[in-house]
C-alpha cells in the first residue's frame, strides 16, 4: 500500500477533529440560543410570587405547653454525672 | 362591531390612549360605556361572534370580520365559518399596553441572540403577521383563616450544658391571596405562558365587552379545578414560610418554630376560588410543514419569548464557520505527532464519539419529558381528566427518579467507567505515544473503547425507540452500524495509517448523524400541533394516557 505523504495525513485528521468538534459545539450553541427566557428551577421557585398581592400574617403566638427538656453532657467530660 | 355614538361608525380599543376609538370621526369612549343591546341583559353571559378554522378546528372569538380569513393558531389563510355565540363572561381583562410596534420591537430583541433561528421570523413582513389577542387565565383567589397549633424548639447552651426545649405553640393565622394566574387555554402551552409572565394583576380592569373590539379572544377549555391545587400549595408555602419565621415574647424570643407540610395544610382552612380572566397576549404562529411554532410577547409587560426551530441551513453554516475555526487548532495539536498522526487523530475521534452518544443519551431523555407533555396541566388534564398536581418536594421526586431510572443509573455508572477508561488514551495522545506507546496495550484500549462506543450507540438507539416518532430517527442506528465496521477494520489491521483515517472518517459521520437527530427532535418539539387535538377519538386519547403511563 502507498505511503500517504504526512502533511496531507495531518490536514485530513486535523479537517476531521475540527468537523468532529464543531458540530457538537454548534449543537449546544444552537439549543442554548433557540429557548430565550427559558428560566431555572430556582428562578421558578422566585417567580411563582410575581405579580401575586398577598398578605399573610400569623398572630397571638403564644406557648401553651413547654412538654418536656433534654439535656445533654458536655462532650469533654462524658463520666460526669448529674 | 361596537358602533360610535356620534357617527355609527366602528369604534375600537386604542392601546395608546386605553380608550375606545372611532375610525370615522375620532371620538373616543371609556370602555365601561359602550355596550351592546344585549350586553346589559344577561350578566353572566356576553354575545360575541366565534370563528371557526376548517383546518385545525381553533375558536377564536372576534368582534371584527377581519378574522375571516386567516387563523391565528395554525397560521392558514382560509375561510373560517363564523356563528353568533354566547359566551360566558370573564370577571376580569387586562387590557393591552403594548403596541404591536413595541411588541415587534422586544420580540427582535430576542431573535438578535437566536442565531440558529430560521431568518424568516427576522423578516419585517412575517412580524407584521403578530396578532393581539386576549388569553383565557384563571385567577385564582385563596383565603387562609383559623387557629393552628405547631411546635417549637429552643437550644440553649452554657459552658458545661446545651439544653433543648420543645414547646406547643398556637396561634392564628390569617392569609389572603389574590393574582395567582394560570392559562385557561388548552392551545395555549404552559411553558410558554409561564415564560412571558408574570402579569401585574394591578392592571386588571372589570370586564366589558368593548374592550375586546379590534381584538381576537380565544375561548376558555381548561377547567379551574386544575390549577386548584398549585394556586392552595403556593399560599400554605408561603403561610408555612411566614408562621416559622413568627416570633413570641420576652423568654421565649429566641424560640424557632418548625412545621411539617402535612400539619400547616390541615390547620391554615385554605379555600380556594376562581375567577375568569382574559390577559393580553401578542401572539404569531410561523408555519412548519403540518405544525406551527408560536411566537408571544406579554401584551403588558414586552415579555418575549419563543421556541425557535433550528434552521438546517444556519446549522451546516454554523457546523462549516466553526470547523474553519478549530481547524488550526486540531492542525497544530496533530502537527505533535508526526508520526502517528493518524492513530492519534483516530484515539481523539473515538474520545468524541464517545461524547456524542453521552450526549445523545442525555439529551434524548430531557427532549421526552418535553414531547410527553406530562409538564402542561391543562394539557393533561384535557386527556386523561386527571389533575396533574407538580410534585414539591424535591427529595421525594429525586427518589421516584431513582427508582424510574435504573437503566440511567447504569448508564451513568457507565459514562464515568468510560471516562475513567479514556484517561490513560488521553494521557497517551498528550505524550505523544510515549505513556502506551503503539503496542499491545494501546491496541487493546482503543478495541475496548470502541466496543464501549457501540454500546453508548445501541443504548442511545433503545433510548429513542421509546419516542412517538421513533421511526423518523435512525442517525444513531446508523451511527452503531459504522462503529461495528471501525471494530471489524480494527480487528483486521489496526496498524494501517489509511484505514485508521477511514475509522475516523465512519466515527465521525455516526456521531455526526446521531446528533443531527437531536436537531430533527428539537425542530420537531418546538413546533405542535394546531389546536385540534381536542378533537381527536377515543383511540388516539386512550394512547395518549398509556404514554404518560409509560
Amino acid at each position: 500500500m502507498t505511503q500517504l505523504p504526512k502533511i496531507l495525513i495531518i490536514l485530513i485528521c486535523s479537517l476531521i477533529i475540527a468537523f468532529f468538534a464543531a458540530f457538537i459545539a454548534c449543537y449546544f450553541l444552537a439549543k442554548i440560543t433557540s429557548l430565550p427566557g427559558k428560566k431555572s428551577e430556582v428562578e421558578e421557585d422566585e417567580f411563582n410570587l410575581y405579580g401575586v398581592k398577598y398578605n399573610c400574617v400569623a398572630k397571638n403566638i403564644e406557648v401553651k405547653n413547654k412538654s418536656y427538656s433534654s439535656y445533654e453532657r458536655p462532650k469533654d467530660d462524658k463520666n460526669q454525672i448529674y | 362591531m361596537f358602533a360610535c355614538k356620534n357617527c355609527g361608525g366602528n369604534i375600537i380599543y386604542d392601546i395608546k390612549s386605553q380608550k375606545l376609538v372611532c375610525k370615522q370621526c375620532t371620538a373616543s369612549f371609556a370602555p365601561e360605556s359602550v355596550t351592546k343591546e344585549n350586553d346589559s341583559v344577561d350578566y353572566d353571559y356576553f354575545e360575541t361572534t366565534v370563528f371557526t378554522c376548517p383546518q385545525c378546528g381553533a375558536e377564536i372569538m372576534c368582534e371584527d370580520n377581519e378574522a375571516s380569513s386567516f387563523c391565528t393558531y395554525c397560521a392558514s389563510s382560509t375561510v373560517l365559518t363564523s356563528r353568533i355565540s354566547k359566551e360566558k363572561k370573564p370577571d376580569y381583562i387586562i387590557p393591552f399596553e403594548k403596541t404591536k410596534e413595541e411588541c415587534i420591537g422586544e420580540f427582535k430583541k430576542i431573535t438578535k441572540r437566536a442565531i440558529f433561528a430560521p431568518s424568516e421570523l427576522k423578516d419585517a413582513k412575517i412580524l407584521d403577521q403578530f396578532k393581539a389577542i386576549y388569553v383565557p387565565y384563571w385567577f385564582y383567589e385563596v383565603n387562609q383563616e383559623g387557629f393552628f397549633r405547631v411546635s417549637g424548639m429552643e437550644l440553649q447552651r452554657d459552658a458545661e450544658y446545651s439544653t433543648t426545649y420543645y414547646f406547643d405553640v398556637n396561634g392564628y393565622i390569617n392569609g389572603k391571596f389574590e393574582g395567582i394566574c394560570r392559562d385557561a387555554s388548552y392551545s395555549f402551552s404552559d411553558d410558554l405562558g409561564e415564560r412571558i409572565a408574570p402579569f401585574f394583576t394591578e392592571g386588571k380592569k372589570k370586564f366589558y365587552p368593548s374592550y375586546l373590539s379590534g381584538f381576537y379572544a380565544d375561548i376558555s377549555d381548561v377547567e379551574s379545578i386544575v390549577y386548584e391545587h398549585e394556586a392552595e400549595e403556593l399560599a400554605n408555602d408561603v403561610a408555612r414560610e411566614v408562621v416559622s419565621q413568627s416570633s413570641c415574647k420576652d423568654e421565649y424570643r429566641n424560640m424557632k418554630i418548625y412545621l411539617s407540610n402535612d400539619e400547616a395544610t390541615k390547620q391554615f382552612n385554605t379555600t380556594v376560588s376562581a375567577k375568569r380572566a382574559l390577559f393580553p397576549i401578542w401572539f404569531m404562529s410561523f408555519k412548519n410543514e403540518k405544525k406551527v411554532a408560536y411566537m408571544t410577547v406579554n401584551g403588558q409587560t414586552g415579555k418575549a419569548a419563543s421556541d425557535f426551530p433550528i434552521s438546517k441551513r444556519k446549522f451546516f453554516i454554523g457546523i462549516l464557520l466553526l470547523t474553519l475555526l478549530f481547524f488550526p487548532l486540531a492542525f497544530l495539536t496533530l502537527s505533535l505527532f508526526k508520526e502517528r498522526t493518524a492513530f492519534g487523530a483516530l484515539d481523539i475521534a473515538l474520545i468524541l464519539s464517545a461524547a456524542s452518544y453521552i450526549i445523545y443519551y442525555v439529551q434524548m431523555k430531557i427532549l421526552q419529558i418535553k414531547d410527553s407533555g406530562a409538564e402542561d396541566a391543562g394539557r393533561f388534564y384535557q386527556k386523561t381528566k386527571v389533575v396533574y398536581i407538580k410534585n414539591k418536594d424535591k427529595n421525594l421526586a429525586l427518589k421516584n427518579y431513582i427508582k424510574e431510572s435504573i437503566i440511567d443509573i447504569i448508564m451513568g455508572l457507565f459514562y464515568v467507567g468510560m471516562v475513567f477508561w479514556e484517561i490513560p488514551f488521553i494521557l497517551n495522545i498528550a505524550s505523544q505515544g510515549k505513556f502506551f506507546s503503539i503496542g499491545a496495550a494501546s491496541g487493546f484500549f482503543r478495541i475496548v473503547l470502541i466496543v464501549g462506543n457501540l454500546i453508548l450507540a445501541a443504548i442511545g438507539f433503545l433510548r429513542a425507540g421509546k419516542i412517538k416518532n421513533s421511526e423518523k430517527y435512525y442517525g444513531v442506528l446508523v451511527g452503531a452500524l459504522l462503529t461495528i465496521s471501525v471494530l471489524g477494520i480494527q480487528l483486521i489491521n489496526s496498524t494501517s495509517e489509511l484505514l485508521s483515517i477511514i475509522s475516523s472518517v465512519l466515527l465521525c459521520a455516526g456521531a455526526f448523524l446521531t446528533i443531527f437527530d437531536l436537531v430533527l427532535y428539537h425542530n420537531e418539539l418546538t413546533t405542535r400541533k394546531p389546536a385540534h387535538l381536542k378533537r381527536r377519538g377515543g383511540d388516539a386519547i386512550a394512547e395518549d394516557i398509556n404514554y404518560f403511563n409509560m
